[in-house]
């Protein structure tokens, strides 16, 4: 895993990839294969399919297809079989991460496609605007660019499947986790209340020994139970003041106030009062803060799942869901959903319409000064030809942390601009991010008789407020001064998103927990050999021989159930990066041998766990999920600035 | 005894958590609520002094909970049961809202309606006509119900030989339906006296409605019955 300096692509020994070239006349089909055999040198099977053929049969497009270069013209488009055709490559390129559309333009002009209408009865013209509301391409390509292009798809072919496979694999993940981590929470919150009303813990006379027991139990479920109320407990006195009088100014402020006052601080006093060990108590807590970011994470998985369509937003004359409402004016984050620390890395997502001249300078400015100053950009620049627009957009916008709105006079009027603030408002709905800035033109009038015209959500983000809250739209006017802020408030080493935890706290800890990190990466490191090594132990077990008797003797057993319970959790997230992120051509071997550690490791862990108390287990899992936490941040953070990582996903 | 405090602390509850959940919502829930707040409140005390009297501090947080649970409940089921049909500001509010909303649209366009002859002259001149920025006038003032009530109703918009709203008939046509909404028709009481006779309409803006009323009969005029409705 440490050796990620050799960089090599192999393309794919398990299949050879299959490239259609498809053309009205046999005459233009075989001058695109012959662009592209010569291009891209055996790397693919190329077939050449001209209208007539296609006439004959229809071509697979399955998975052994990875891309399909058309050339489009009226009289081909006029063809079933060539419409038919040109459907299903669209739906191959929604569905599928690794296809690619190429579109060559030969009498059929990039305004006939774009004034496409999806209503129309000509299935012509209803499959060209589902080609304008899916695939990028370019008016200006030619069979020598598109050429070009499908060689650098068929290289990286491998890389682009284990890209989306690890897309997939860690939603799915994180999905699962947060909804595990959601039951555990609701299952520890029914017992925990039923013990602060039932137990007379405010009773100070009152003892409490009758019920005593089952101690470590009670302390677990209640510090699991606690911690998301004692979250808003935090929140409420760090938003509303020390008083609590801002509290009716968010929608459930009276709410979170209450329950983390009146619930929260019981529930923890509960193992208190009975005196449970310290040790329990704080595997409850750290338990409990665990489970509440794996639940919030859970919700940040959604916003990414969530795809933006210009058909849910509000058109002209129409008006904003009410959660988009509240979003849109000042406000403060959701306690219950937002991440507990502030996200330390900026992901920015530059939204303007292509229509505008000032958006498209700016943008190209914008990011380019961003990018320089460390900052994760994207703007629509980046979507490679022949993929889904969409899709990028979705992907992108999910991770974005900050959006930053490009809005002058031509955009307020634009529905995709919309969707993309609408999405952003939407975010913060769901998860409490990302930040909208709004960046308004010097030629963009303010909101008066004529803007009726304006899309909804723009003139709600626009409207003149006096009050400013931490989670609502920023909106600037375009100055050289307001850009320079930008640039310097989104700079790694200075940016900050917005968390429930205050600054100053998440700052504080995220100092204290550095000496910490750094040793569980240091003993991380070495889990991989350790894995393997653990195997004779192992073995030992199996013939016969008393190695947890052993180990008790020289006590080494909770030591090395701890260690062996870190070293699982980072291995398991190092066997996941090699498998889907390394790039390095002996990538496999390296998975097989972090896969085998885990291995011995969960089977040693299985061997010892007989041997050592209940406590030493709870704190020994506790170690291992943070390992694993730790070793995914560290994974992700070398994704971002190592190319021998393909990418990184959050 | 303590059994007796436990029934009528759950009952005192349930009333003071209906009457908490009252305090929030508009005056037109009912005038009925100030006889049951007095009820509620002798209830509620009564509880709190036997509890005081048996110092059952668990029972004390239990009341506690079972409170914050009937307020919950009381609350939703007075916001969608009692509160159907009602807006959610004071019944003047909402009429000026919708008067004050034509005077909006008559200041836009420089129209002054003293006096219904004023009104006439406007309509037999042919002047009174209106655009995109009318008729959004008119949609913002709905409530989110009355505009996805309304939102079914969109297919019958009039449109223009381009397929955009016809700004100048739709406004015309949504002003007329307003002022017959407020004043009423044939048979049908309007929706201003038949408020007015449950709820005080002190500060409801007359001057306002007699402007709308105005100036809905000269568009009926200007357009014709058929023109307008075509």
């Amino acid at each position: 895993m440490g050796d990620g300096g050799a960089v090599e692509i192999i393309p794919s020994d398990r299949q050879i990839a299959r490239v259609y070239a498809v053309g009205y006349s046999a005459d233009d089909a075989a001058r695109i294969t012959r662009e592209l055999q010569s291009t891209l040198n055996n790397q693919a099977e190329v077939i050449e399919l001209s209208s007539e053929m296609l006439g004959q049969t229809l071509p697979d497009v399955g998975r052994a297809t990875c891309a399909a270069v058309i050339a489009l013209q009226n009289a081909a488009l006029r063809r079933s079989a060539y419409l038919e055709f040109l459907q299903s490559c669209i739906e191959q390129v929604i569905r599928r991460d690794d296809f690619r559309l190429y579109l060559l333009l030969d009498d059929v002009s990039a305004e006939q496609i774009y004034h496409s209408r999806p209503t129309s009865d000509d299935p012509v013209e209803q499959v060209l605007a589902r080609l304008v509301d899916t695939v990028q391409f370019s008016a200006a390509s030619t069979v020598e660019t598109v050429a070009n292009q499908v060689r650098g798809h068929v290289k990286a072919l491998e890389e682009s499947r284990r890209i989306a496979k690890w897309r997939r694999t860690r939603l799915s993940i994180a999905a699962i986790a947060a909804r595990v981590a959601m039951i555990i929470q609701l299952l520890c919150l029914a017992p925990a209340l039923f013990l602060v009303l039932w137990l007379p813990v405010w009773d100070p006379q009152a003892t409490l020994r009758e019920y005593g027991g089952h101690e470590a139990e009670v302390a677990v479920i209640c510090g699991i139970a606690a911690v998301p109320l004692l979250v808003l407990l935090l929140f409420s006195y760090t938003r509303y003041g020390p008083f609590l009088i801002h509290m009716h100014k968010q929608r459930l402020g009276m709410l979170y106030a209450g329950v983390g006052s009146v619930i929260g601080a019981p529930v923890m006093v509960v193992p208190l009062r009975l005196h449970a060990p310290l040790a329990w108590i704080a595997v409850g807590v750290i338990s409990g803060f665990l489970l509440d970011a794996a639940r919030r994470y859970g919700y940040a998985v959604r916003r990414q799942r969530h795809e933006i369509s210009i058909k849910t937003i509000a058109l002209r004359h129409g008006r904003l869901e009410p959660r988009l409402r509240r979003h849109a004016l000042p406000t403060w984050i959701d306690p219950m959903r937002a991440p507990l620390l502030p996200l330390a890395f900026p992901r920015v997502f530059i939204s303007y319409t292509r229509a505008s001249q000032w958006g498209q300078h700016l943008a190209g400015a914008l990011s380019r000064r961003l990018a320089a100053g460390g900052a994760g950009v994207f703007s629509d620049h980046a979507i490679p030809e022949g993929t889904s627009w969409r899709r990028a957009l979705n992907q992108n916008l999910g991770h974005a942390s900050v959006l930053i709105a490009l809005v002058d006079a031509d955009t307020v009027v634009r529905e995709w601009p919309a969707a993309e603030v609408e999405a952003a408002l939407l975010g913060q709905a769901m998860a409490g991010s990302p930040q909208l800035v709004v960046i308004l033109a010097p030629s963009l009038p303010p909101p008066d008789d004529d803007a009726w015209r304006w899309l909804p959500v723009f003139r709600t983000v626009l409207a003149p407020r006096d009050d400013q809250r931490e989670s609502g739209p920023i909106v600037l006017a375009d100055s050289d001064k307001a850009i320079e802020d930008i640039v310097a408030a989104l700079r790694p080493q200075s940016y900050r998103a917005q968390g429930v935890f205050p600054l100053a706290l998440a700052e504080l800890l995220r100092r204290l927990w550095a000496i910490p990190q750094l040793l569980v990466m240091l003993l991380g490191n070495v889990g991989a050999i350790a894995g393997n090594l653990v195997f004779v132990l192992v073995l030992l077990h199996l013939v016969g021989l008393d190695v947890v008797g052993w180990l008790t003797q020289m006590r080494a057993l909770t030591a090395l159930f701890a260690c062996c319970c870190q070293w699982l959790g980072y291995t398991l997230r190092l066997t996941l990066a090699s498998r889907f992120q390394l790039r390095h051509a002996r990538w496999r071997p390296i998975t097989a041998t972090h896969r085998n550690a885990c291995i011995g490791l969960a089977l040693l862990i299985a061997i010892l766990s007989p041997g050592v108390s209940p406590l030493v287990i709870g704190c020994s899992i506790l170690i291992g999920v943070i390992s694993f936490c730790v070793a995914d941040g560290d994974c992700e953070a070398r994704a971002r600035r190592e190319p021998a990582f393909l990418h990184a996903s959050d | 005894m303590i059994w007796l405090a436990i029934v009528l602390i759950a009952v005192g509850n349930i009333y003071i958590g209906s009457l908490i959940a009252m305090v929030g919502l508009s005056a037109s829930i009912g005038r009925r609520s100030s006889v049951i707040a007095l009820f509620c409140m002798i209830s509620w005390f009564v509880g709190l002094y036997l509890l005081y009297v048996t110092t059952h501090f668990t029972l004390t947080f239990m009341q506690a909970m079972i409170l914050g649970g009937c307020v919950l409940l009381s609350y939703q089921y007075n916001r969608k049961v009692t509160g159907r049909g009602m807006p959610s500001v004071p019944w003047h509010e909402k009429l000026n809202s919708m008067v004050h909303a034509a005077d909006l649209i008559c200041q836009r366009h420089g129209w002054k309606i003293a006096s219904v002859d004023a009104a006439r002259n406007l309509a037999s001149l042919n002047r009174l006509h209106f655009d995109g920025g009318d008729y959004d006038i008119l949609v913002q003032i709905q409530s989110d119900v009355e505009y996805n009530l309304g939102r079914a109703g969109d297919v019958l918009l009039p449109k223009t030989a381009d397929g955009e709203i016809d700004y100048d008939r739709a406004t015309a046509q949504k002003l007329r339906t307003m002022a017959k909404s407020l004043n009423g028709w044939e048979d049908h009481i309007g929706m201003v006296k038949r408020v007015e006779i449950d709820y005080d309409l002190s500060q409801f803006d007359w001057a306002a409605f007699e402007r709308l009323s105005w100036l809905a009969d000269a568009i009926e005029q200007q357009w014709g019955t058929v023109g307008l409705w075509k």
